[in-house]
Formats: C-alpha cells, sequence, structure tokens
C-alpha cells in the first residue's frame, strides 16, 4: 500500500441533518438527498453526465441497512471500527446493485483517469469516503486521509476486475483506501476483521 | 348559486358528495384519453371522420365535466391540495388522529404517492379509507405498527385505491402499485420527522416501499408480516 495520503477527492458539503451524521445516514430521506447531491458534484468536477436508479438506490440502502444491523456490536469499544466497515459494506452493495449509470462522458475524455475508467465504481466509492470522513470529523473531531491509491489507474483496473467476480472483495478494496488491514477470505464478517486487526498489532514474537 | 350551495358544503360535506366528484372527474379523464389516444387507433378508416369529429365533441363535454368537477371539489367542500403533516407515534394510536383527519390525509398521502410511483390514472376513495379506518379502529389494538398493519390491509381490502392505469412499460403492476402507495403512506404516518418535511417523508417512505418490492408482494395481506416491516423500518424513513 502507498505510503501517500489524501484528502478523499471531491469533498462535498454534506446536506444538514439536524442530528448526528451516522444516525442520518440510517434515513432514507438524507440518504437519498446526499447521493444525489454527491452525483451532481461529480458532475460538476468530471464533466460525467450520470442518470441515477431510484429504486436501485433504495434497494441498496434496505439491504445496507439490514446488514448493518445483523451484525452491529453490543461493545461501545468497537463502534469506530463498525463504521469502518458500515461503510465498506455500503460501497459493496452499491457495487452489487449500481444505483446510477453513465448517460454520458464528456468529450475527448481520459480513460487513463479513475473517474472515467470506471464512472460508476468510483463515484460510489468517492461517496463511501465522503460520508465516512463526515462521520470521522463529526464523532472523533478527525480529519480522515484516503490512500494515493485512490489516483493509480491501476488500482482501480484491479479493482473493477474483482468486483466483477465478487462484488464482496469491495470490502477489502475499500479498506485499502482507508488505511485498514483487508480481510479477503472473509471480508462481509465483521468479527474477522476484528481478528486481523488484533493479529496486526500483536509484536513479533523473537526466538 | 352553486357560490350558495358550496359555503353550505363547507358544514360537514358528505365524503361521498367528495368522492363522486373524483369519480366523476376520474371517469372523464379516462375518456378523454381513449377518445384521445386510443379510439383513432382501432376506428376502421371508412367512418374514421365521423368518430374523429364525435371523439372531438365527447372531449369537449369531458373537459368541460372534468373542470366543473375540480372546481367543485377545491372551492366547493374546502378540500386542500396540501398533504397534512399527520403522525400517528401515540399510543392507544387509534386516539391519536379522527376518522376524517386520517381519510383526508389517507387521500393526500395516496394519490401524491401513486403519482411518484408513475401511476397514470388512478381513483383513490376518502369514504372507503374513512370505512377502513373506522373498522380497524372498532377494537382496541397493541401497538401503532400492529394497527397500521390491520389498517393497510382493511385498506387494501375495501379498494381504497382502485382504477390504477399504468404506462405501457408497468402493465400488470396494478395490484402491486396499490400495495405500494399503501406501505408508504402507513410508514409515513408512522415516522418521526420534523417540522415541514412531510413531503420528502413521504418521498422516502416511497422509496423504501420500491426498495422492499420484491418482499412486499411476497406477504401479500399478511398483517403480521407487514407489522414486521412497519416495526423494521418506521425508523429509517
Amino acid at each position: 500500500m502507498s505510503e501517500s495520503a489524501d484528502r478523499p477527492p471531491s469533498v462535498i458539503h454534506l446536506p444538514d441533518a439536524g442530528e448526528p451524521l451516522r444516525r442520518a445516514i440510517r434515513r432514507m430521506r438524507w440518504f437519498r438527498r446526499c447521493f444525489r447531491d454527491h452525483i451532481d458534484e461529480m458532475t460538476a468536477q468530471t464533466g460525467i453526465i450520470y442518470e441515477l436508479d431510484e429504486e436501485a438506490l433504495a434497494h441498496v440502502f434496505v439491504t445496507w441497512l439490514r446488514r448493518v444491523e445483523a451484525q452491529r456490536p453490543e461493545d461501545p469499544a468497537l463502534r469506530r471500527a463498525y463504521f469502518d466497515f458500515s461503510g465498506a459494506l455500503l460501497l459493496c452493495e452499491m457495487l452489487r446493485t449500481p444505483p446510477v449509470r453513465v448517460a454520458r462522458l464528456p468529450d475527448g475524455a481520459d480513460r487513463s483517469a479513475p473517474e472515467i475508467y470506471w464512472p460508476e465504481g468510483f463515484a460510489c466509492t468517492v461517496f463511501c469516503l465522503n460520508v465516512r470522513a463526515a462521520v470521522m470529523a463529526q464523532e472523533y473531531g478527525e480529519a480522515a486521509s484516503v490512500a494515493g491509491e485512490i489516483h493509480d489507474i491501476r488500482y482501480w483496473w484491479t479493482f473493477l476486475e474483482n468486483v466483477r467476480t465478487d462484488s464482496a472483495r469491495a470490502i477489502g478494496f475499500y479498506d485499502i483506501l482507508v488505511g485498514n488491514e483487508p480481510d479477503w477470505c472473509f471480508p462481509t464478517l465483521f468479527r474477522g476483521r476484528l481478528a486481523i486487526a488484533a493479529s496486526a498489532r500483536r509484536p513479533e514474537l523473537s526466538a | 348559486m352553486v357560490e350558495r350551495m358550496s359555503s353550505s358544503w363547507k358544514i360537514g360535506a358528505p365524503l361521498a358528495l367528495k368522492d363522486a366528484l373524483r369519480t366523476i372527474r376520474f371517469a372523464s379523464r379516462r375518456g378523454r384519453r381513449f377518445s384521445r389516444d386510443v379510439a383513432p387507433s382501432v376506428v376502421p378508416q371508412p367512418i374514421d371522420g365521423f368518430i374523429a369529429s364525435a371523439m372531438t365533441f365527447v372531449d369537449v363535454v369531458a373537459t368541460r365535466v372534468e373542470r366543473e368537477a375540480t372546481r367543485l371539489i377545491r372551492s366547493g367542500i374546502g378540500s386542500t391540495l396540501e398533504l397534512p403533516d399527520l403522525r400517528i407515534d401515540t399510543s392507544p394510536p387509534e386516539r391519536a388522529v379522527k376518522a376524517d383527519q386520517f381519510a383526508e390525509a389517507a387521500y393526500r398521502g395516496l394519490t401524491t404517492a401513486l403519482e411518484l410511483l408513475h401511476a397514470d390514472g388512478a381513483l383513490v376513495s376518502e369514504s372507503a379509507a374513512r370505512a377502513a379506518y373506522e373498522a380497524v379502529t372498532e377494537q382496541p389494538v397493541e401497538g401503532s405498527e400492529r394497527w397500521a398493519a390491520l389498517l393497510l390491509c382493511e385498506m387494501l381490502h375495501r379498494r381504497v385505491i382502485w382504477g390504477v392505469s399504468l404506462t405501457p412499460a408497468a402493465r400488470g403492476q396494478e395490484r402491486m402499485l396499490a400495495r405500494l402507495a399503501l406501505f408508504s403512506l402507513m410508514i409515513w404516518l408512522l415516522s418521526s420527522r420534523g417540522a415541514g418535511e412531510a413531503q420528502v417523508a413521504l418521498e422516502a417512505s416511497i422509496a423504501l416501499a420500491l426498495g422492499l418490492r420484491d418482499e412486499l408482494a411476497a406477504i401479500g395481506d399478511d398483517p403480521e408480516r407487514i407489522e414486521g416491516l412497519l416495526m423494521e423500518f418506521r425508523h429509517h424513513v
């Protein structure tokens, strides 16, 4: 993984929620508005015209919410790790049932730019990163960073190829971007990633 | 004359009158659409000139009927175009609202939902919604989700929504559309929201119903399973 880290691309101002963002994102009305604003912003920044599929977006929300609620840990100490996992699950659902498709690329678009190479994947990934960044800032007062791979076309080649085989692999690719150790074996299990994080922290035993 | 009648209708105007006027308007809209879109393609060529002029006459009459019915509904019986910000979040739920309030909110909510679900036309009966409310409220019910689920099934049973027509691409989904609209209405009534969020919450409720489309189709009229979905999603509108 690259050592360089950037601010998330296309950081947008999320709509006012009137409640903590971690709660607002689990409300359909805020989720829809937030995603629409994000797609408008992506169009403004890249010139790509997207077509929104409202029914697919609704399906993503419902499926994601159920998966998030199903594994929610009781221990408040795990809340932060679980939030990262929730973001990864959201990306996984978005790539399984894409809520946007490209209607038109800008003239002379450079296919080696990630947002042009895979516009739907890029837009959904950046959305999840943006929501994560906003929640991290609100809940923990932290400025979230994103790994340099976000600008690397080779990362996106592999990402797309893997997701075509199995959308659950999106979770590992999301983890790379936010600086977590990916669990490539059981990516959809929260408990599995906790074990991986714990072993990564454990010091090497000398002989 | 009409004006004087109108002012007296505002006091306790019967729902049956509103529904009757809406039915007339609905029928004349359907008639106009038929004469404009369907008839020219099915009438044999030699007499299509005569039919065309007859259809034009039908269209003119139907337009006037529709306009007059709309005027009477809006000005004569004090019906509003606003979506009432009605919520059922108290216990016991049957005391949350009165039957008339519910019927009006159901009418507004369902017509809005049907529009947003791309129904090409449908008739919502406010008096059938009121009757459904009264039937369900006769017995005390434990829990607002249970009550809302029973009410949804009762409204389906009483055909509060009927005559749904869809765009050609969506044909065959008429019954499903009524189910989606009713689920949207009930979860909207149960949702928590801020002032001025009634419309956006209804749109979100419709989105939730769309996200649950397959499940709603599978569970049919089972109030327990509908109650389960309402409990699961009422706080996520």
